[in-house]
């Protein structure tokens, strides 16, 4: 039986936890336990765990406590209890990506973003669920995983056990993969932050490929402060990601204080083909409003076409993907689920002239984004047009069209996996059923920093952060 | 540019599955066809930009923008 002391505690910042370890009022070693034990409690209802590391979290929390007895201090998240998306590779842990092809596979090491999470001093209390090799949709082994906000809807895609574990208090943070949105979206459809980081800033090594050249990894929190933490730890140059950035990474937790009086942010005009559920926007607007009041300028701006993005987004992912999957496809083509099986052999049909081309549009929009950016400091615009969905759900209905739901919901995150812009989700508040709304602020390459001072002083000026989903 | 037009047929798709060792059944080419036209009529709209002297990156240099 939970107390309401153990639910504050749960869903305490990991910022005040982390002080709380280091103050010696709180053990790691308690915290893990209290994790482990909400997620024995919820997880056969949400779903977001496929793996549950137990032994090993509870015998890594209790060496962090010791080596800070000894004095030795490994950070802010030193002693903190994080989960990692199931496509992320666990020494001697199963790594499945939630597919049938890679239900036994059992890495000799750790991918890059989980060595560095343990050497910051972080618990990896396990391994989360996802869609089917983060990409289009639900294997039948692994099943959806439940919104804590309403059982009934989804946590969106494709990281929706990383930001669902987070959302209900399961875990303090968590990574995610977005090679089109799949941080940010589950992010807004769970109310927490999401970051999918500058292109390269976080290593890909060890993380099983969705689509190489559009994959970022990327922290979720409930707290912007949080997500900067989590992104110190993981981010930095590393040799075995050939696309990785030289540079030194920022320290973007320094800077969330200075507010954003004299920023320009630019907002995107809307777009013909832009469907919005009212609500989704309406919350937008408002963001806008408390940005505005806390001293930022807003200047209206024409975007390339969202959809061109979308597009070049498919074909390119497509065809990596059936790349990496080429031997899957030819000996083990009924493991797949239907969907990912059917977007898989839509990739291996494109020819390479098409997949050429694609890369050739996806420079011009990178020419035409660096254009806007040298106007603005960031961009604010919505990050998902409609709010989590409900399970099963094929088709959306936003503004009285009905829309293939997939082909919906990746209409605004796109751009910044074909830019590899740094972008941001926070949570903009609630709908008439209570689900989270959300929106992203988006900068200039490597500028994760101004990205993350302009989420925190709008979050600062709100307090959807502080809601919790209503779970029993 | 001019947009291709793209023609997915079943066999097509069936030709194009042997030519390049992709197994598929019957079943699968009749399902695959419609995705198929779906998803390149899409592409054929990115033949509308004009990408004159812009080279294409697979991997994006991160450093350089």
């Amino acid at each position: 039986m939970s107390t309401t002391a153990d639910d504050d505690l749960a869903f305490a910042p990991l910022a005040e936890v982390s002080r709380r370890i280091k103050a010696r009022e709180l053990t790691s070693a308690a915290l893990t336990r209290l994790m482990l034990d909400r997620i024995a409690r919820l997880n056969p209802t949400l779903n977001c765990f496929i793996t549950v590391c137990a032994d090993a979290a509870m015998a890594q929390a209790e060496a962090l406590d010791r080596l800070l007895q000894s004095g030795l201090d490994l950070g802010p998240l030193h002693g903190v209890p994080v989960a990692v998306k199931d496509n992320m590779a666990t020494a001697g842990v199963r790594t499945t990506a939630a597919s049938r092809i890679l239900a036994d596979w059992v890495p000799d090491e750790d991918a890059t973003v989980v060595q560095r999470l343990k050497q910051a001093g972080a618990v990896i209390l396990g391994k989360t669920n996802l869609y089917e090799f983060a990409y289009g949709g639900v294997h039948e082994d692994y099943g959806e995983t439940r919104n804590p906000w309403n059982l009934g809807r989804t946590c969106s895609a494709s990281s929706s056990g990383p930001a669902c574990a987070v959302a209900a208090g399961l875990a303090y943070a968590s990574l995610g993969t977005d090679t089109g949105g799949s941080v940010r979206l589950p992010a807004a459809a769970c109310g927490i932050v999401g970051h999918k980081p500058t292109y390269g800033l976080v290593s890909r090594a060890g993380v099983v490929p969705a689509g190489y050249s559009l994959d970022h990894v990327g922290p979720f929190a409930r707290t912007v402060r949080d997500t900067a933490l989590v992104l110190n730890a993981i981010a930095g140059p590393d040799p075995r990601d050939p696309a990785g950035s030289r540079r030194a990474a920022p320290d973007v937790a320094s800077d969330l204080g200075r507010g954003i009086g004299g920023l320009v942010i630019g907002v995107p005009k809307r777009q013909p083909s832009e469907l919005i559920d009212p609500q989704m926007h309406d919350a937008f607007v408002a963001a806008l409003a408390v940005l505005e009041r806390e001293g930022a300028a807003l200047v209206e701006l024409t975007l390339p076409d969202h959809l061109l993005s979308r597009t070049a987004m498919w074909a390119i992912s497509a065809s990596e993907l059936a790349e990496s999957h080429r031997e899957y496809l030819r000996t083990r083509a009924q493991d797949y689920s239907p969907t990912v099986r059917g977007l898989v052999r839509q990739g291996a049909f494109l020819p390479a002239v098409e997949y050429v081309h694609a890369h050739r549009v996806r420079q011009k929009i990178i020419a035409d984004y660096k254009a806007v950016m040298r106007h603005v400091d960031v961009l604010a615009m919505p990050v998902v047009p409609f709010p989590a969905w409900p399970i099963g759900a094929e088709e959306v209905t936003v503004a009285n069209v009905t829309e293939n739901l997939m082909g919906s919901l990746t209409r605004y995150c796109p751009p910044f996996n074909i830019t590899g812009q740094p972008a941001i989700a926070v949570p903009s508040g609630f709908d008439h059923e209570g689900l989270p709304l959300g929106f992203q602020i988006a900068g200039r390459w490597h500028e994760e920093a101004m990205v993350f001072r302009v989420a925190r002083a709008y979050e600062q000026a709100t307090d959807w952060h502080r809601r919790r989903p209503p779970l029993q | 540019m001019t947009e291709p037009q793209f023609k997915v047929t079943p066999e097509a798709v069936r030709r194009y599955a042997e030519m390049f060792d992709i197994p598929l059944t019957d079943a699968e080419v009749a399902e695959l066809a419609p995705q198929l036209a779906g998803g390149l009529a899409g592409i054929a709209a990115l033949w509308q930009v004009d990408v004159s002297a812009v080279e294409p990156s697979v991997i994006l240099p991160i450093d350089r923008m």
